[in-house]
């Protein structure tokens, strides 16, 4: 399997948010980080200092990088790659149960270096061949800079089940020189859920809890398939 | 239009677009239009989510009088990439000889579970009271690529749960209670 040059992931659920609520101290007295972290996220970090307001929270530690908005929370792993940071956002949603979401995405995010030139525009004329571009534009150069694929289940024409999909994304990385940047958003939408003896953020944390891991691997998979059969030659 | 609700990406503070249907609902009363803070028309799209690059990749005509930007749209530093994750479990840990027994159970790839010695050196000072048996932490094994140089480096991180509320302990009870009331008796054989 191909391994990526670098890799994230990140948790971004939508609903109501009480910013002010989730700061350092709150998280370190829950035990959900240890003071050290608590101590970088209050201290700032690369001369950004931590913000926490009934408006917005943003701070980072050596490894998570948060930030809540009134209508968007979204944690974000630095560093080393780590379920901790699974961890972490399943145990804030089990803290504030009551909190009014809507929907949660569990995002994997990675670049991927090529061996050249050829390979990295073969990967964009695989996936988006060139046939009608050069036809409209024969004398200049076409290129891929962004394509989302829509994976929704059930059967073309026939009407959707569900409003969980998930989205994966091809873009230029802007990080690796000839390199390529796929991103693998797994969204839930929590009103196809019919555990009614669940709190809406309990319902979060129990998807993080349980389609974290899966929806990982599968991102590798699809990464790793997607990279190897626009290579083939 | 009926947009999907992204959750692929953050919105950053005072970049909320009209196409957001979270923003579109609170801009129906005119009380409550978002103040836009930065001169930019589109969510981000680069990819990095809290890219630096972002700021400037859609931005338009600058506004003569544009306000403050009152939160930065911060950059997440990316580096590193696993090459393997254990989630391991602490067996017994031996104070005298500064060491934990661990059974390590491989994340990455088809690896049987194993068990293992590591030092206590390498758990953090805020993790070691939680070095306890059957404590369960998470090792990963990552490179880094930083200026031209590739290093290996491992980190060694102790989950952390919140505890269990008497309201989730009441309704795991009603939950087995319910399951339970489900079950039948097997037929005794004669």
């Amino acid at each position: 399997m191909r391994t990526a040059e670098i890799l994230t992931s990140s948790f971004v659920v939508v609903g109501d948010f009480n910013p002010a609520i989730i700061s350092p101290d709150w998280l370190e007295k829950n035990d959900l980080i240890g003071k050290e972290d608590a101590d970088v996220a209050r201290e700032g970090s690369q001369g950004r200092p931590m913000l926490v307001s009934h408006q917005v929270a943003v701070y980072e530690t050596g490894w998570f990088a948060l930030q809540v908005l009134d209508t968007q929370f979204s944690l974000t792993s630095k560093g080393a790659f780590s379920p901790a940071t699974k961890d972490l956002a399943a145990g804030i949603f089990q803290l504030v149960p009551h909190t009014p979401v809507t929907a949660v995405g569990l995002n994997f995010l990675a670049h991927f270096k090529l061996e050249s030139e050829d390979e990295y525009n073969q990967v964009g004329d695989v996936l988006a061949p060139k046939k009608i571009w050069d036809t409209l534009y024969p004398d200049e150069r076409t290129g891929l800079t962004d394509l989302t694929i829509q994976v929704q289940p059930g059967i073309r024409g026939e009407p959707l089940e569900t409003k969980s999909e998930k989205c994966i994304s091809v873009r230029p990385s802007n990080k690796i020189k000839y390199g390529i940047f796929l991103s693998y958003n797994d969204h839930h939408d929590l009103s196809d859920e019919d555990k009614i003896d669940l709190k809406p953020a309990e319902l979060v944390a129990g998807i993080i809890d349980s389609e974290w891991e899966s929806s990982w691997h599968d991102a590798l998979r699809v990464f790793d398939v997607l990279l190897s059969m626009s290579l083939e030659k | 239009m009926n947009l999907p609700i992204p959750t692929n990406f953050p919105i950053a503070p005072g970049l909320l677009s009209s196409t957001n249907p979270v923003v579109r609902r609170q801009s129906e009363d005119p009380k409550f239009v978002p103040v836009l803070k930065i001169s930019r028309s589109t969510l981000p799209s680069s990819n990095e989510f809290l890219d630096a690059d972002s700021h400037t990749m859609n931005q338009g005509v600058k506004n003569k009088f544009e306000p403050p930007m009152t939160v930065d749209f911060r950059a997440i530093r990316a580096d590193s990439t696993p090459l393997q994750i254990w989630e391991g479990t602490v067996i017994e840990v031996d104070h005298k000889a500064s060491v934990m027994h661990v059974e390590l159970n491989a994340k990455i790839g088809q690896i049987p579970r194993h068990t293992g010695e590591i030092d206590l050196e390498w758990v953090t000072e805020q993790d070691k009271d939680l070095v306890n048996p059957g404590a369960v932490f998470y090792l990963t094994l990552y490179k880094r690529t930083e200026r031209g140089s590739i290093q290996n480096s491992q980190e060694l991180r102790f989950r952390r749960r919140p505890s269990w509320s008497a309201e989730q302990l009441d309704q795991i009870d009603k939950d087995a209670a319910k399951l339970l009331s489900k079950m039948k008796a097997l037929p005794t054989s004669v």
